[in-house]
């Protein structure tokens, strides 16, 4: 793999539709039941990187720290907390939050999950900062941090670093049982069928205590029938319909339809390494070619925004990009790189969103004269083949906490070149405001 | 007879997932997974070893009676299973019953009727049941008895219920094979000898047909029935995906996607095994059906 730093420039600015519509019909208040689109991995929180399993830890654990419904950070167990030095963090915790099995959440229970995180294969990353992790006393752990660290406590906010009691977490019930404090305690898992969670009575946070007497999270892989299950009533949360069924379910005067922007955005990526892309103007050109609004519209139907920045709208640090839909400077751009109008560009994609996405470029670029091919894969031969170095232009997507760092570090630091961005770009000033 | 198959089967399947493009440790890590990590995962899980080594670790686990654990879920595959099987055999079983109650008495008046006004329908109606894809049926018979009628769930494996809708689904594919090969095999036994001479003793016709012919145009007719019930229990995707019904097909389908190779190499096995269950079983249904296969034992 390829460790050297271009500079080079590009980014097409890119798609992004992110739009989250969780779609809500009446209830019985004592049980809700919200449709998942696929089965969660696992019940342990350092266990799982999917959106999904994430859904349910966040309900059955706790985190120092946790977002409010605004999106912000706020204390979640978190009674105070300090920063004596730019490295050094001391939190202290809330006395008398309880585990479902009804002992005392202490700070032994945070060191020990903060650690048990950093050694997780698969959310690692998220404390990867963390130098280390130290109790001052029963309620009291203190963090240091490699560098002076300003988002830290986003990160704290993470399902992977749910805090767990560590007698449960070193028991032998390989989390088939699984004790957190949260607002709902585990009761079932049945595989590719459903999640069932009960209220927490002894929930530590009385204002933030569980409305529904019980929880039941269904498998429904495929759109139309999760949608279908909204309407005969079998669930009452539909967590992303379908951008086809929005329409359907908006008419429905049972349903009510939420709509927000996300924070996720969809990119088209060019290997600043590799010809034609090692050419600023080439990638300038490309930009220029793409009708964005078109692909929000075909890609969408309708249902997202375009992402004219790499940081979503919807966080700090946004600003709109330069590149509107113009072919015409696109063509005299190639022109001035001297492109071979003769070469066939391989159009990477995975996915049926993302293959919208890539007709619609395909035929953006025919429009300039450009000769590409759409190349589908499956999703881990796609992982796989955009770490490679071998990748010319290719669709991926990337999702943010409010802080812009968890956007930029992971896409732009020195340790994003080959994975996970795969462009293999990297601007000194970029590098200079990253942490790696 | 079935370890050799097994032996093959599990050998294949192993070398093509193998093969396949993606890297199981990379999926599993994500996106965001860095070279070393990747690297270092696939070191613990043992995906550094040649296959051939791999594939020998595998086999010494499984004639210990381990199929090993799920990459994906770090789930013993054999506990795994075992909760899936159970969805996907009482589904197999409703819809291969759901076929036979609509298949052989198509089978066998078309027969009886043969070139009549039921018997051109009846083969129509079969031909278009093995035609329409089981999604597309799926959602229609959705539209209709749950979100019209309100009579059915539209998915799930929670009630009785919910299993009325699939079991039609699937059963309505089966139709065609089952019904065609009725009839067919009926023709041939009400044209034989025995068949005019029942008639000559005085029966009446409906005797003849169930007591004399039935019975013995079944032996063609049992052994579609086998395949289409060995195959139902291989899991049907399509059909468990809009019904979201938690069966082995989905499982399979889910794990290959995952690169999940102790998943997917136990779902074959147990596909495997029920098929060739499936076709002992039918073996020996011959023997009741017949007593002449009895007597040449």
């Amino acid at each position: 793999m390829k460790r050297k730093i271009l500079h080079a420039a590009l980014i097409l600015a890119v798609i992004a539709m992110a739009m989250v519509a969780p779609v809500f019909a009446g209830t019985d208040p004592a049980t809700i039941t919200v449709a998942l689109p696929s089965d969660i991995v696992s019940l342990d929180p350092m266990d799982h990187n999917d959106i999904y399993s994430e859904k349910v830890s966040l309900l059955v654990f706790n985190r120092l720290f946790k977002f409010d419904t605004s999106f912000k950070v706020v204390p979640d167990v978190v009674a105070s907390w300090k920063q004596p030095s730019a490295k050094e963090w001391l939190f202290t915790i809330k006395k008398g939050v309880k585990f479902h099995d009804g002992s005392e959440m202490t700070s032994a229970d945070v060191k020990f999950s903060m650690d048990r995180s950093r050694e997780s294969a698969k959310v690692k990353h998220v404390l990867s900062e963390v130098e280390s992790v130290a109790v001052v006393d029963k309620y009291t752990v203190k963090v240091t941090t490699k560098v002076a660290f300003a988002p830290f406590l986003f990160t704290l906010a993470h399902a992977g670093v749910s805090i767990v009691p560590q007698k449960y977490a070193s028991s032998a019930d390989k989390w088939k049982n699984p004790i957190g404090s949260g607002p709902y305690q585990f009761v079932q898992w049945v595989s590719g069928d459903k999640i069932v969670l009960k209220k927490n009575p002894n929930y530590y946070d009385k204002a933030g205590m569980a409305q529904a007497s019980s929880l039941v999270f269904k498998v429904i892989p495929e759109a139309t029938s999760r949608t279908i299950a909204l309407e005969t009533g079998e669930v009452d949360v539909v967590l992303s319909l379908d951008s086809n069924d929005v329409k359907r379910a908006t008419a429905d005067s049972r349903l009510k339809v939420y709509q927000k922007p996300s924070t996720d955005i969809q990119y088209i990526g060019m290997n600043a390494e590799k010809a034609p892309f090692d050419n600023i103007k080439v990638r300038q050109a490309f930009n220029y070619a793409i009708d964005k609004d078109a692909v929000v519209l075909v890609a969408l139907n309708g249902y997202g925004e375009v992402a004219s920045s790499i940081i979503p709208s919807t966080i700090f640090g946004h600003k709109d990009g330069p590149y509107s839909y113009d072919p015409k400077k696109a063509q005299a751009l190639l022109k001035e790189a001297k492109f071979d109008f003769k070469q066939v560009i391989k159009l990477w994609a995975s996915g049926d969103t993302r293959k919208k996405i890539a007709e619609v470029v395909q035929a953006n670029l025919s429009e300039i004269g450009v000769n590409a091919e759409i190349e589908m894969f499956e999703w881990g031969a796609y992982l796989q083949a955009t770490n490679s170095g071998t990748q010319g232009i290719f669709l991926l997507g990337w999702g943010s906490n409010p802080d812009p760092d968890s956007m930029l570090t992971p896409l732009f630091s020195k340790g994003s070149i080959g994975a996970p961005a795969g462009w293999n770009w990297i601007r000194p000033s970029a590098r200079r405001s990253t942490m790696t | 007879m079935l370890l050799p198959v097994l032996l093959g089967v599990t050998f294949l399947v192993f070398s093509i997932i193998s093969l396949t493009p993606g890297d199981v440790a990379t999926m599993i890590l994500g996106q965001g997974a860095t070279q070393e990590s990747v690297a270092e995962l696939r070191t613990e899980m043992g995906l550094d070893e040649p296959l051939i080594v791999q594939y020998g670790k595998y086999l010494g686990n499984l004639v210990r009676g381990d199929m090993g654990i799920s990459y994906a879920t770090k789930k013993p595959v054999v506990e795994e299973i075992l909760s899936r099987f159970p969805n996907t055999l009482t589904l197999a079983f409703f819809s291969i019953l759901v076929s036979i109650l609509i298949s052989i008495p198509i089978g066998v008046i078309s027969a009886v009727k043969q070139y009549s006004s039921f018997d051109n329908l009846g083969m129509i109606f079969a031909l278009i049941g093995i035609s329409m894809p089981s999604f597309w049926l799926g959602l229609i018979l959705i539209i209709v008895f749950s979100l019209t009628l309100g009579w059915f769930p539209s998915g799930g494996a929670d009630q009785l219920r919910s299993i009325v809708l699939p079991a039609l689904t699937l059963g309505v594919a089966s139709t065609a094979s089952i019904a065609r090969t009725t009839r067919s095999s009926m023709l041939e036994v009400i044209r034989q000898d025995y068949i005019r001479t029942a008639k000559a003793k005085g029966l009446g016709n409906t005797m003849v047909i169930l007591k004399h012919a039935l019975r013995n145009a079944l032996i063609p007719t049992l052994t579609v029935i086998g395949l289409e019930f060995g195959e139902l229990l291989g899991g049907a995707i399509l059909t468990e995906t809009v019904f979201s019904w938690p069966g082995i097909g989905r499982l399979m389908v889910e794990s290959i996607q995952r690169k999940d190779t102790p998943m997917v190499l136990g779902c074959i096995i147990v596909f495997s095994v029920a098929f060739s269950v499936v076709n002992l079983l039918i073996d020996i249904l011959y023997t009741f059906i017949d007593p002449r296969i009895k007597s040449t034992y």
